[in-house]
């Protein structure tokens, strides 16, 4: 039997070539949980009201476990957590709802399942039944908007002060590394950087997960029996791939490449000046840097397609009504 | 001392050498490291665990983005 190199009692389950060490399950939880805690510790504050944006996957999943252990052991931070899902209607997603109601239930937590349809007035499966091959866009393009726009626009209406996402070292890494190559700075910054404006309707975005590796995470999950989806989206196509095999390449070669490009990129990001200039949607009122947001921007020529009108405010009321009774039992 | 190991991979028997470690497997199949999990009998391994005969590795994704190139394969 490999044992830890930590403990030199367990079995090792994780090799960590950044360090060239391997870890037993409990030695590798104590080492991500220090380093998602350290991520809590800076960014949120005493009272704050967290939406756990949880899909039910294995990122979202380990993030909401680590942030309730958080919230648990300060309790004079007082942090209230509820766990939302954005349910995009495909058969994908189904699996991991139930999976993230289960999780949420196991950890006393609060969940809420808002549907993309009854938010946008349109699910992921129309779109992927109803758009021809050479359409000039993948459902996963459209899906990867909306549901971040819902994900705000509940979170905000729900009366939270942060979202926590599962977002990872190497979802991050390949951001950066995206928006570098977009010449985008500004989204470079958003990726980086916590902010906080109450100016903007645009809730704050907290990512415990940051300086876990993918692997990590998935190794957790299963070495510790975490509820969690560890399916494959059907959808995904997009510039990403690519960027992700040039990366996963680079730390072969060089173990810590990861870690280490993310902790410069944020070091740098600190002296850049924001360029977002947030207003509000002139078409759903939702917080935009352009006149008229993306995801309007994607149902106008969706509306056009399918032949009914997708334009308009977001369709929130389920939402509002939960606002006075989500955060009284986290 | 024995000159190979039986190790079931993906349901086939596969012959390996008894000081082959479980992290070898990834570019013998052509996988990378950072989109799937190798599991022995069901359950992670450090990479650097010698496989045992007998022992069944399954392969879990464990990325939602699929690169092109292993699409192909």
């Amino acid at each position: 039997m490999r044992v830890c190199d930590l403990c030199g009692e367990r079995e090792a389950v994780y090799t960590d070539y950044s360090k060239g060490i391997s870890l037993c399950s409990d030695c590798l939880m104590s080492s991500v949980r220090r380093r998602a805690w350290r991520v809590l510790e800076e960014e949120l504050l005493p009272g704050d009201r967290i939406v756990v944006a949880h899909s039910g996957g294995k990122d979202s999943s380990l993030a909401l476990l680590l942030t309730k252990e958080f919230a648990d052991s300060h309790p004079e931070a007082n942090l209230r957590i509820v766990s939302v899902t954005i349910d995009e209607g495909t058969f994908y997603r189904k699996a991991s709802v139930e999976l993230a109601r289960r999780l949420a239930h196991e950890l006393g937590v609060t969940h809420r399942t808002y549907g993309m349809e009854e938010i946008h007035g349109l699910s992921i499966e129309e779109l992927d039944f109803a758009l021809p091959d050479n359409w000039k866009r993948s459902p996963c393009t459209y899906c990867g908007v909306l549901r971040r726009q819902a994900l705000n626009a509940v979170a905000r209406e729900l009366g939270a002060t942060v979202v926590v996402t599962g977002h990872n070292l190497d979802d991050l890494v390949q951001t950066a590394v995206m928006n570098l190559s977009r010449g985008d700075v500004s989204a470079l910054i958003k990726t980086l950087r916590h902010e906080r404006r109450d100016d903007t309707g645009l809730v704050p975005r907290v990512r415990p997960l940051r300086m876990v590796y993918e692997r990590e995470v998935a190794t957790l999950v299963v070495a510790r029996r975490i509820h969690a989806h560890l399916g494959k989206c059907p959808f995904t196509q997009g510039m990403r791939i690519g960027i992700r095999r040039e990366i996963d390449d680079l730390e072969d070669e060089a173990p810590g490449t990861k870690l280490r490009a993310l902790e410069m990129l944020s070091m740098l990001s600190k002296d850049l000046r924001s360029q977002v200039n947030l207003r509000r949607c002139r078409v759903c009122g939702e917080p935009t840097t352009t006149d008229v947001c993306k995801a309007c921007q994607f149902k106008r020529e969706l509306s056009e397609f399918l032949g009914r009108d997708l334009l308009g405010p977001l369709n929130l009321e389920r939402v509002k009504k939960d606002r006075e009774i989500v955060w009284t039992r986290s | 001392m024995r000159e190979t190991i039986k190790v079931f991979l993906a349901g086939r028997e596969v012959k390996l050498s008894p000081n082959t470690m479980l992290g070898e497997l990834y570019p013998l199949l052509g996988m990378s490291k950072w989109s799937t999990l190798l599991l022995v009998n069901g359950r992670p391994k450090a990479d650097d665990s010698y496989l045992e005969d007998g022992a069944v590795v399954t392969w879990l994704r464990i990325t939602y983005h699929e690169s092109p190139r292993e699409r192909t394969r």
